[in-house]
């Protein structure tokens, strides 16, 4: 269950550390110290910019990887294509208009190394992906239209988009389109951040609903007033980022949960043979336009057609039949 | 497009094959659910069950990995590879526990070779001895992640260099890492960050673990594991006590090679004495008003009018020590035709009118914000009658060239920093006492 799955939490309560000096109580904690954290190498290996500081989060993830990582090496870290971690650090920056997408963390409970990546990718808006097929790591940033090959699959040297193809690829029998589910619905949306460690709660609050946001924003109210018309209740997702500390990131959370989460999206499923063997979860594919014939795109003021609609995977499942048949089961979620 | 890409699009007559390689300390297993050789390596059919594999994800933003991977491999001899060794009969010779396996896709092309693509990289977890039918088995479970560790890797340990006080309850805690910008900039000197007055962000905690160094005499805290990118390494305005009674952070001044931004941490001495500066944001009657000049926003202001001058008390702290010197920081405007004077002065009895007054005159432009500013002395205080135990009232008014009807101002932003000479390392203490919290991380919701 990730940040993205709560449902109706307001609030939040503080968790406290244990307790710090029960013998000498007269100098317990409160004390605090302003720094910035870790810097990359003179190589500028993390950030591309030598000894510089770390503030991004894809930056951030290849750091912990590589200096806690037992066995982690810099050939494990993907530098080209989908999930290059540059890429994503550019489109995280791309995100922030004149400034670049900056978050911060203190890691001061025991976590695991790839809980703590996850965890920096949810409030990131990012897809890491750990050591999927061939052992390596990739990230991904969320794209509302996702092109190229850091989303696309395959890459362009590979022959570009693939668009599953009914009767050559889609095995007969398999598909199945549907909406999202309501429990997958949220059309309110709050984000907390700007953590204060000496009092102990959030600090600030970007919000959207049906009648108001801050920072404004009439046509994400509008789309949350749709969906709680649609739906006849109001779905609060109140989102505590603590990595998060400023509005900026704050904004592209918010709007990132009301465009993916508010009005129900389409998924498709279906089972195809080896050739999705490389497929990735957050690629972005198609369906080809094969399929009008037998299920028009099922969509409120679509044309019909499904040619040009994309999907993003989400989790291919490998199955094998006797003798070496492989199948593998791909669901999407309309993009 | 590579090779194996090109066959894979191709309809399903293409050829298939899943080979896995188990790599024992010294012995590589090849094996696979039928007999092939590939590029010179005869992979043995013992393959009886391969188990699917999801490669799941938490959502479009979160974790994706790969699910455990299950396989069954027959007892069998393993010949060629294992001198004939049954599968089984290797246990007593090699660990299996914690040892690669890749599970490879492959696909013959037309020109009779074997194109390949990796799906999974990982580590036997486990096995178990079953019966297939008739046939004896075992049956492993792989995962991935050779990184899983515990983060963060170090802990308070008193047996470490400089860790002999180490609190007890301070014993096994983790030394956060700490990434990103933390950083206050509470410099009241440059009137471009006024806005920052008061604002108790953007800091970590540090956390004790010698609470009387007898060399140095200090309080020895550590902020994290790891070498920072830059540490306040002055003695102005990097180190903060929060006083929760004014619910504030005050500036602790240190002394010299206070900060040691090593590369296996960093580490904060207090030694004594020490002076804290508060950044205070007075009471106000009017919070409203007061709000628009403590907003950090130059847009937002109040307006003083005629004969009204803008009173603002100020709690006098005693557990921080006796005030020996007050900076004020305002950004005015006047309002009225005429260009006029802006004063800052201090009341020692508000309650009785103007009593004494340290008032210092600024010259105005008409419709112009201006930065005025006011460093009160100690000495000049000696002569207050401190009201209320300590406290003492801000006042800011408007003097206008004669001939003007009217006069009001505008205040955009004010900031009051106070400096404390603590009566003693005990009254710190005793300071310490009264704020000393616990500590809180938020709550991570997701349960883990």
């Amino acid at each position: 269950m990730g940040l993205w799955s709560r449902k109706s939490i307001s609030g939040y309560a503080a968790r406290e550390e244990s307790a710090p000096l029960e013998a000498y109580p007269e100098l317990d904690q409160g004390v605090y110290m302003n720094l910035k954290g870790a810097k990359d190498d003179g190589s500028g290996t993390f950030t591309g910019v030598a000894d510089a500081l770390i503030t991004n989060p894809a930056d951030m993830i290849h750091w912990l990887l590589i200096t806690y990582g037992e066995g982690v090496v810099a050939g494990d870290i993907v530098t080209s294509g989908f999930g290059a971690f540059s890429t994503a650090r550019t489109e995280l920056n791309d995100r922030i208009t004149s400034d670049d997408f900056m978050i911060r963390c203190r890691l001061a409970q025991p976590i695991r190394a790839k809980e703590s990546c996850a965890k920096i990718a949810e409030q990131s808006g990012m897809l890491f992906l750990d050591e999927i097929q061939d052992g390596k790591f990739r990230v991904v940033a969320w794209k509302a239209s996702p092109s190229g090959d850091s989303y696309t699959y395959r890459a362009a040297a590979d022959g570009g988009l693939v668009s599953f193809a009914w009767g050559e690829h889609i095995i007969p029998g398999t598909f199945k389109a549907e909406p999202t589910t309501e429990n997958e619905i949220f059309n309110e949306v709050y984000v907390n951040y700007l953590y204060d460690y000496p009092r102990g709660q959030f600090q600030s609050q970007v919000y959207v609903d049906a009648a108001t946001s801050y920072p404004n924003d009439d046509t994400r109210e509008a789309v949350c007033a749709d969906s709680q018309s649609r739906f006849g209740v109001i779905k609060r997702l109140t989102v505590d980022a603590d990595f998060v500390y400023r509005e900026a990131e704050a904004e592209w959370l918010r709007n990132f949960a009301v465009d993916t989460r508010a009005i129900p999206r389409l998924r498709v499923s279906f089972e195809t043979w080896v050739n999705a063997c490389d497929l990735f979860p957050g690629q972005v594919f198609g369906i080809d336009s094969g399929l009008d014939s037998h299920v028009p795109y099922p969509v409120k003021g679509s044309d019909g057609s499904w040619a040009s609609k994309l999907f993003r995977c989400e989790a291919p499942v490998r199955s094998h039949e006797a003798k070496g048949a492989v199948r593998y089961r791909v669901t999407g979620l309309s993009v | 497009m590579t090779d194996f890409l090109t066959l894979a699009k191709t309809r399903p007559a293409t050829t298939q094959a899943t080979t896995l390689t188990i790599e024992l300390s010294g012995l590589t297993l090849y094996l696979s659910d039928r007999a092939i050789t590939i590029s010179g390596v005869h992979y043995q059919p013992y393959v009886k069950a391969w188990g699917n594999l999801t490669y799941e994800a938490d959502g479009e933003a979160g974790g994706a990995k790969t699910s455990d991977f299950d396989f069954t491999l027959a007892d069998k001899k393993i010949m060629s590879q294992a001198a004939g060794k049954k599968l089984s009969h290797l246990f007593k010779d090699y660990d299996f526990i914690g040892v690669k396996v890749t599970m490879t896709q492959r696909l013959l092309g037309a020109d009779g070779s074997w194109y390949s693509r990796t799906c999974f990289v990982g580590r036997i977890e486990g096995y178990e001895f079953v019966m297939e039918g008739r046939l004896p088995c075992i049956a492993f479970t792989a995962k991935t992640g050779f990184y899983d560790v515990w983060l963060p890797p170090t802990k308070f340990r008193k047996e470490d260099t400089g860790m002999s006080r180490l609190p007890d309850d301070t014993v096994g805690t983790v030394i956060p890492i700490v990434l990103g910008d933390w950083w206050d900039n509470n410099d009241l000197c440059n009137p471009e960050l006024l806005e920052n007055v008061g604002i108790t962000r953007n800091v970590v905690p540090v956390l004790l673990y010698d609470p009387f160094d007898d060399t140095t005499y200090s309080h020895n805290y550590r902020a994290c594991s790891h070498r920072c990118h830059t540490v306040q390494d002055s003695s102005a305005d990097g180190v903060f006590l929060f006083e929760k009674d004014i619910d504030t952070l005050c500036s602790l001044e240190l002394g010299l090679d206070s900060i040691v931004n090593n590369d296996n941490y960093v580490d904060v001495k207090l030694t004594r004495p020490i002076y804290a500066e508060a950044f205070i944001r007075p009471d106000s009657g009017s919070y409203t008003d007061w709000q628009k000049a403590c907003d950090r926003d130059e847009t937002t202001y109040f307006t003083v009018t005629p004969s009204q001058a803008s009173f603002h008390y100020m709690a006098p702290c005693p557990d921080l020590g006796i005030i020996s010197e007050i900076t004020v920081q305002a950004l005015v405007e006047q309002t009225v035709t005429a260009d006029g004077n802006a004063e800052i002065g201090f009341w020692s009895n508000w309650n009785n009118g103007m009593g004494s007054s340290e008032a210092t005159a600024y010259a105005l432009v008409n419709d112009t914000p201006t930065f005025v500013s006011r460093v009160i002395s100690q000495s000049a205080m000696q002569t207050w009658q401190l009201i209320d135990g300590g406290g003492f009232a801000l006042h800011i008014f408007t003097d206008y060239a004669s001939g003007t009807t009217t006069g009001s101002f505008r205040l955009y932003e004010i900031c009051v920093r106070v400096k404390y000479i603590p009566k003693a390392l005990k009254g710190v203490k005793e300071a310490m006492l009264k704020t000393g919290k616990r500590r809180s991380e938020p709550r991570h919701l997701w349960g883990r």
